[in-house]
């Protein structure tokens, strides 16, 4: 026939770029590198075993039993008033001039932010899940006051400048800029957590 | 005149090797990415908590799984107190202290200093393990740590 060639017929693999093209950024648009997610702590130093010269109105007692109770102060409370009474201690504004405290000035909670210690004792009875919804309800009452501050003076909550800094599309200068205004924000409530075992209680007494 | 041998437009691009390229690209990409597939061997299930945050620098950190160990794991001994799992390992809390600090030793020297150890602990253990775990850990001046929980939304 007058159609056929002598050659064999050569595959058109133009299109083949593509479809690993395709492949690659199928690939990498859908690989997720799976980062954890909680909650950071920063334990004591073990050398350091300074007895507590704070003045009792600065410290607020949180405790866990057994039987995984709650009591803040002298009060037996449920979860999910902790946050609200964690908050109310720290932006109490008592006696030192705290400017930027909204509390009522109670005598009986703290001075100010900066002199507000939260100490956490709890049972070695007590379950893990209550540790750190209470570890969770802190943070979210620091989160809160921070977010508060951060609205006030920067136009923008501590925690979307948190997360702002974390991304990877913020540039250098803003960056610096964004751990300035955490630092500031964390210096006005700074995070200051006690933790100490409870030591299980004589019956009989 | 005749014009037969001359070409119009544009001369084609070249593009066979394209190909080759992008695969070489692929298989780069397929080859250099390792997976981590550390089995784990305890009761993992994580509490949750909303005011999570994700956790940077992952280069520096040691993760350790705590938990009752599974069923078909459990040691003779073992049966009731929780254990550690490092990467493949289970440990009981006596020998932490020693497989911390030789998770330690394996990192670069410029990371050696500033450690952090991600807990991923069984929301069902005891609290004493992990006050036990805290005090090793902080003898040891290792002192941030991050426990691990799943986010929970609002309301």
């Amino acid at each position: 026939m007058s159609l056929s060639r002598n050659q064999a017929p050569t595959v058109n693999a133009g299109s083949m770029a593509d479809i690993a093209f395709l492949l690659l950024i199928f690939f990498l648009v859908t690989t997720t590198l799976e980062t954890d997610q909680g909650i950071s702590r920063l334990l004591p130093s073990s050398d350091t075993q300074a007895p507590i010269t704070k003045a009792e109105r600065n410290i607020l007692r949180i405790s866990l039993n057994a039987q995984d109770a709650i009591m803040v102060g002298n009060q037996v409370v449920s979860l999910e008033e902790v946050p609200g009474l964690v908050k109310s201690f720290l932006d109490n504004g008592g006696k030192d001039s705290c400017s930027y405290c909204q509390g009522q000035g109670l005598n009986a909670l703290s001075d100010s932010p900066k002199a507000a210690v939260v100490s956490l004792s709890s049972a070695s009875q007590s379950s893990y899940a209550l540790y750190i919804a209470i570890q969770d309800a802190l943070s979210i009452a620091y989160t809160e006051l921070r977010d508060r501050e951060g609205l006030r003076l920067y136009q923008e909550s501590f925690s979307s400048m948190k997360e702002r800094w974390a991304s990877p599309e913020v540039t250098a200068e803003e960056k610096q800029q964004l751990t300035q205004k955490l630092k500031q924000l964390q210096n006005l409530f700074p995070q200051q957590i006690v933790e100490s075992k409870l030591e299980p209680q004589n019956q009989a007494s | 005149m005749k014009f037969s041998n001359e070409r119009r437009g544009m001369q084609e691009l070249n593009t066979a090797a394209l190909p080759d390229i992008v695969f070489i690209l692929l298989f780069f990409f397929m080859t250099t990415t390792t997976f981590k597939n550390t089995q784990v061997q305890v009761e993992n299930q994580l509490p949750s908590a909303k005011a999570v945050e994700h956790l940077e620098r992952t280069d520096r950190a040691i993760t350790l799984l705590v938990g009752q160990p599974l069923k078909g794991q459990a040691s003779a001994e073992g049966e009731l107190s929780a254990l550690i799992q490092i990467n493949d390992r289970l440990l009981r809390l006596e020998s932490l202290e020693n497989e911390v600090l030789k998770e330690i030793n394996a990192k670069p020297q410029y990371l050696r200093g500033e450690v952090e150890v991600i807990v991923k602990v069984d929301a069902g253990v005891r609290l004493a393990v992990v006050q036990e775990i805290k005090e090793k850990l902080s003898a040891l001046s290792v002192r941030k740590v991050h426990y691990v929980a799943l986010p929970k939304g609002d309301g």
